[in-house]
Parts: structure tokens; C-alpha cells; sequence
């Protein structure tokens, strides 16, 4: 009994890793849009584009703190936070369509939007 | 005494040597998580550029060492094609011919005529560069339009059919009182010049925009297709997205040019070759996707001139182009091969969505 | 007897709460929310071989509690009271049926329940479900996490001399 029980548990935890490693590979690996939004407090406080020629910066300010954002030529990303870890500052840009950059002490988050569709055009043809 | 127990030395190495393997397997990922796409290049030199010609603005975005330069020489390109084709220039190949009645072309210009007398063969008539002559005393070229009375468009209407251009060895020969217009074909084939251009000094990925025709070549570098919009005929909305590499998505409609009568009505710059009017049917747009700016820009008039059921049934008893068509009663007829890359948008252009197949 | 639980009960919550506040001082490696060591389930495997499952509940609960007294984390106890609870849930069954020299399967699959519990809990929080995206890059530093923390555990317990739950 205590073979077959050791044997399902690796089988079952290997299982679990592979699957999830799968999952991390393909967000990893998955080719994002431009458009975002940042959400405070539950609320959309922002949506348009995450470039910007000019650096653009947006202060979310939530319940419990406040997050500065700044939208530059390669990205957003949080700048400044009040919160205690700074786990948003240090994710810098968001990167991958399916990892948002979250500040959970602010409850904030910042994500693509159509998670990996670009919306905005490369060209229009009229 | 070690080896007795589970967690010994032996195990521990093991272990480190397995963690050591998988963390070396995640770095190698991140160190060429840009080469993992094959058709992508993470970061290569982005060019661009704008031009203001052929009566149009122009813009260029190349990309790849020689981009900086390519787009120099495509410009050059662009305003040499003007130079020989342009129609309100006397001084143009075209200008002389039209003026002459005859014109020994160069190798590009007769490329051109002879793939526009082709296309109007192809499309029964509906393109017709010898279409000048109305277009001309619609006011389109000059600038000063009128509605012309119904007995000058009798008259000129026999003058309108490309079926009456001589050609014989490397010459043109044109009747008397016939024109050409090579408008509808020209930026299309200046686009191909430009995309073989682009080719030639080794670029794998460019983007064209030649007052609204819109050309690819292979694809977006981070591998993925190219999203090309589709504008409305009314508003300042978008009403499709599709994703192509190396085509051409070219829009034809009235929206663009036209004017309004005294009594109210709007005349659009694309005239039929049949009745000497401004086509007036039920379509809004067309769109033609394929892969030759010059069979784009031909196909999408001719195909604006037939109207919905024409078009739909040109279409189906031919290949090598994929249609999206507007009809001013909102409908949107999509043709079978592009559905899988195509994306609609909610606009007030669009009501319903129709596939078509064959 | 019910002294020696209580004294060893005491100990493990002792010094659960130590590994715990000395790990909150660690800055985090890796920016993703909820990507840590979980040093303290050392204690939490332990405790469940050596002791029953109701006293390690309280080893638990108390490091929890006396935990974000002292490292300052009042907001994180949600988030650590909803992981740690999953992750009991999950550790206590498997445990009793899995022999003390595997005890790293259980803290693997624990690990990632405890994660899955926190992520839960912030999407609730947040009201972004979007944060679920999190939740493979979490299974699996879970899943490693809990690999390490339960191969310590039972090179630990190997070393404890056999006397079980005797005095």
C-alpha cells in the first residue's frame, strides 16, 4: 500500500509541475498588444495605448495608496509605490499579455487588454 | 551510516544536479527567448518614412540593416514612377501619349499599360484605362467639376474602351480622341516596385501605405501577420481588421473623392466605363486583398464599378484575391479565404457580416 | 505526557515563527507576488509527523497570528490564513498516508494549494479574475518550494532520534 501511495503522490505532483511549467511557457512566450488598462480599486482608472513617444504618468491613487505610473517609448511599468514590498516597482515593464503588475497592498492592476490581440491597426487601408 | 538514511549525500547531489539542469534549461530559454520565434528578429532596425506624392500622402516603415536606405531609394522610386505615368503632366509618358496619340514607352511604362489592357480584359471592362477622356470632363483631374450634359458623355463614351489601344511591338498607339489613366493602377504598381525594391536589398519586413493602399512585405518581425485596417466610407471608425504578410489590402470607394451637385447629389471619382457616370450602386467599399499591388488597385475599382452581385460572382468564378465588400444596406460580405485572419469591428458601417464561398 | 505535547508543540511554534519573520526580512528574488521559500512549513511537516494534525493546526494558526504581529503584515494574514488553511487541508490527509521519508510529496502538492489559496483570495480582494494568469508561474515555484522545504523536512526528521511520539 505504502509503494502504490508514494507512486500515485509523485505521479500526481510531477503531473502538476509539468502542466504548469507548460502554462508558464506558453504566457512567457506569447506575443502581446498595445492597449492597456489600469484598474484601482476595482475601478478602470485608464485605458489607451502602453507606448507613449512621451513619457506619460499616472498617479493611481487607491484606498490604500498610491502607485505612480509612467507610459514611455518601451512600455509601462509602476515607477513609485507607497506599499510595503515593492513587488510592482520591481516587475518593471509589463511584459507578457497574460501577467498583469499587480500592487496588492493598492489593489491595483495593470494589464493588456483583448489579453494578446493587438487592437490597434498597423495600418489602415481606405 | 550515511547511506542508510534517505536524505544522504548521494540524494543531494542528485537533487542539485536536477535543479542545476532545469535552471540552465530556463536561462538558455530567456537568452534566446528572441531567437525561439524563427520568423522573428527581437529588435532589428525600424525604418520609416513619408512621401507626398502622386497627389497623396505616402508612408514607409522598413525594417532590417538597409532599411534607412531603401526607403530613401523607394521614394526616389515613387516620384520617378510619377515623373513617367502621372496623367495631368504633359510631360509624363502617359501625358505624351495622350497628347501625341503615340509613344514609344520605357520597359516600366509599357509593363504597365500592357498589365492595365490586361486587367481590363480580365475584368470585362469594368477597369478601363482608356477612362480619361469622362474622367476628364467630370472635372476629377482638374479640379473644377461639373455635371457634364448627357449628350458630351454620349459622345464620349465610345472613346472610353481600352480594347481600342493599339499595341503593336513596343509602341502605343492610341485613336483619336482616346486617353489614358493610368490613376487606378498606378500606385499599386508603384507599391510592387517599391516592395521588390525592398526585397533586393535584403528586407523581410515592410510595411507601405500609398494614400490608403496598404502593402506587406512578409511578415510583422516579431513573426506575426500584419493588421491592417479597414476605414469606413462614412465615419472616422474602422469597421474590419485583417491580418495579412505579403499582400496588398487596397479599399475603393466614392468617399474619398467626390463632389456634390447643385441638386444635392454626390459624384464619386471612379466612373463607369459603361454608362459614362460616377458608379452609383450598392456598394459603399470595396476592398480587395491579394498579392500585387497593381491587381489590387485595378481589381478594387473594377470590382466597385460591378456591384455587389457582380463582384461577389467575379469572385467566385476566379482566384488569387480575397474580397471584402461594403453595401450600403450594412452588409459586409467577406470571401472565404480571409475569414480565418479576419476581424470585425463594431461600427454603424456594419450590420451583418456575410461570408461568401465558392 | 500531555506536557511533553504541549512543550513540543510550543517549541515548533517557536520556532516556526522565527524561520517565519527571518524569511519576511529576505528581499524578494523574484517580482511576482507570492513567490517565496515557505521555510516555515518545515516545521508546519513536522510537526504533523511528529505530533497529531490538531496541534499542528495550532503550530500554524499561532505562527500565523503572531507572525504578522511581529513582522507588521496585519493585511497579509488574509492572504496567509486562506494559503495556509488550503494548504492544510491538503497536508493533513496525504500525510497520514504517506510514510515520513517521502514527505515532500505532500508538501509539493500542499505548497501549490497554498498558493492557489492566496492568488484566490487577492482575485477576490482586487476583483480582477485576470490575476488567475498567475497561477501557473505560482504551481510552479509551489511546487519547487515545496520539493525544497520537504526534503529539509524530512532530512530533518531522519535525524531526530526514533523515538516517535513517546517522550
Amino acid at each position: 500500500m505504502r509503494n502504490k501511495t508514494v507512486k500515485i503522490l509523485s505521479g500526481v505532483c510531477a503531473l502538476l509541475f509539468a502542466v504548469a511549467l507548460g502554462f508558464v511557457l506558453i504566457q512567457y512566450f506569447s506575443v502581446s498588444g498595445e492597449e492597456i488598462e489600469i484598474l484601482s480599486d476595482g475601478k478602470v482608472i485608464y485605458t489607451g495605448k502602453g507606448v507613449s513617444a512621451e513619457p506619460v504618468y499616472i498617479d493611481a491613487v487607491s484606498a490604500h495608496g498610491v502607485n505612480r505610473i509612467r507610459i514611455d517609448a518601451n512600455g509601462v511599468l509602476v515607477e513609485s509605490a507607497d506599499c510595503k514590498n515593492l513587488e510592482c516597482v520591481h516587475m518593471g515593464y509589463l511584459k507578457s499579455a497574460y501577467m498583469p503588475i499587480v500592487c496588492l497592498p493598492n489593489n491595483l492592476v495593470i494589464r493588456y487588454t483583448g489579453s494578446g490581440e493587438a487592437s490597434a491597426p498597423d495600418a489602415i487601408s481606405r | 551510516m550515511n547511506e542508510k538514511r534517505f536524505i544522504n549525500r548521494t540524494t543531494i547531489i542528485r537533487l542539485a544536479a536536477a535543479f542545476a539542469a532545469v535552471a540552465g534549461l530556463i536561462a538558455f530559454g530567456f537568452l534566446y527567448k528572441d531567437k525561439w520565434n524563427p520568423n522573428g528578429d527581437a529588435d532589428p532596425q525600424k525604418s520609416e518614412g513619408t512621401l507626398f506624392a502622386m497627389d497623396t500622402y505616402m508612408s514607409f516603415a522598413a525594417y532590417g540593416e538597409n532599411a534607412d536606405e531603401a526607403i530613401e531609394e523607394a521614394k526616389q522610386l515613387i516620384e520617378e514612377c510619377e515623373r513617367k505615368w502621372s496623367v495631368t503632366d504633359a510631360q509624363s509618358e502617359i501625358g505624351k501619349l495622350n497628347e501625341e496619340g503615340f509613344l514609344e514607352p520605357s520597359e516600366e511604362t509599357l509593363e504597365l499599360i500592357k498589365l492595365a489592357l490586361s486587367y481590363s480584359k480580365y475584368t470585362n471592362g469594368c477597369f478601363d484605362p482608356a477612362i480619361y477622356p469622362l474622367v476628364r470632363t467630370w472635372g476629377f483631374t482638374t479640379g473644377e467639376n461639373r455635371v457634364p450634359p448627357q449628350s458630351e458623355i454620349d459622345a464620349l463614351l465610345p472613346y472610353a474602351d481600352a480594347r481600342n489601344v493599339i499595341l503593336d511591338r513596343d509602341t502605343v498607339r492610341l485613336q483619336e480622341g482616346m486617353s489614358l489613366d493610368l490613376g487606378g493602377i498606378a500606385k499599386g504598381r508603384a507599391g510592387d516596385e517599391v516592395l521588390a525594391l525592398f526585397k533586393g536589398k535584403g528586407i523581410k519586413s515592410a510595411l507601405i501605405s500609398l494614400g490608403g493602399n496598404v502593402q506587406t512585405l512578409g511578415h510583422k518581425p516579431d513573426g506575426n501577420d500584419w493588421k491592417i485596417g479597414i476605414h469606413s466610407p462614412y465615419g472616422n471608425e474602422i469597421i474590419a481588421v485583417v491580418g495579412v504578410s505579403d499582400r496588398c489590402v487596397i479599399t475603393s470607394g466614392a468617399y474619398e473623392r467626390y463632389f456634390t451637385a447643385e441638386d444635392g447629389t454626390v459624384y464619386g471619382h471612379i466612373i463607369s466605363p459603361f454608362d459614362g457616370y460616377p458608379v452609383s450602386n450598392d456598394l459603399a467599399s470595396v476592398t480587395v486583398i491579394a498579392g500585387s499591388g497593381a491587381l489590387g488597385d485595378a481589381l478594387s475599382t473594377a470590382l466597385f464599378v460591378m456591384g455587389a452581385e457582380r463582384a461577389i460572382e467575379f469572385w467566385k468564378a476566379n482566384e488569387g484575391f480575397e474580397i471584402i465588400l461594403l453595401s450600403k444596406d450594412g452588409t459586409l460580405y467577406v470571401s472565404e479565404g480571409i475569414i480565418p485572419s479576419f476581424e470585425a469591428r463594431t461600427s454603424s458601417a456594419v450590420k451583418s457580416v456575410c461570408e461568401i464561398k465558392r | 505526557m500531555k506536557t511533553n505535547r504541549i512543550t513540543k508543540t510550543a517549541l515548533l511554534t517557536g520556532i516556526a515563527l522565527i524561520i517565519h519573520v527571518l524569511e519576511a526580512q529576505l528581499p524578494p528574488i523574484v517580482p511576482v507576488p507570492g513567490v517565496k521559500l515557505g521555510l516555515a512549513n518545515v516545521v508546519t511537516l513536522l510537526s504533523l509527523y511528529m505530533l497529531s494534525p490538531r496541534e499542528t493546526v495550532l503550530v500554524v494558526a499561532c505562527r500565523l497570528l503572531l507572525g504578522s504581529f511581529f513582522s507588521g503584515g496585519w493585511s497579509q494574514l488574509m492572504y496567509a490564513a486562506a494559503g495556509s488553511f488550503l494548504s492544510l487541508c491538503v497536508m493533513i490527509p496525504l500525510c497520514r498516508i504517506t510514510p515520513p521519508k517521502y514527505m515532500f510529496l505532500p508538501s509539493v502538492l500542499s505548497a501549490a494549494a497554498h498558493n492557489l489559496g492566496q492568488l484566490t483570495v487577492a482575485v477576490l480582494v482586487t476583483c480582477t479574475p485576470a490575476l488567475f494568469m498567475y497561477l501557473p508561474i505560482l504551481t510552479v515555484s509551489g511546487c519547487a518550494a515545496g520539493l525544497f522545504t520537504g526534503l529539509c523536512a524530512a532530512a530533518v526528521y531522519d535525524r531526530f532520534p526514533k523515538t516517535g511520539k513517546s517522550a
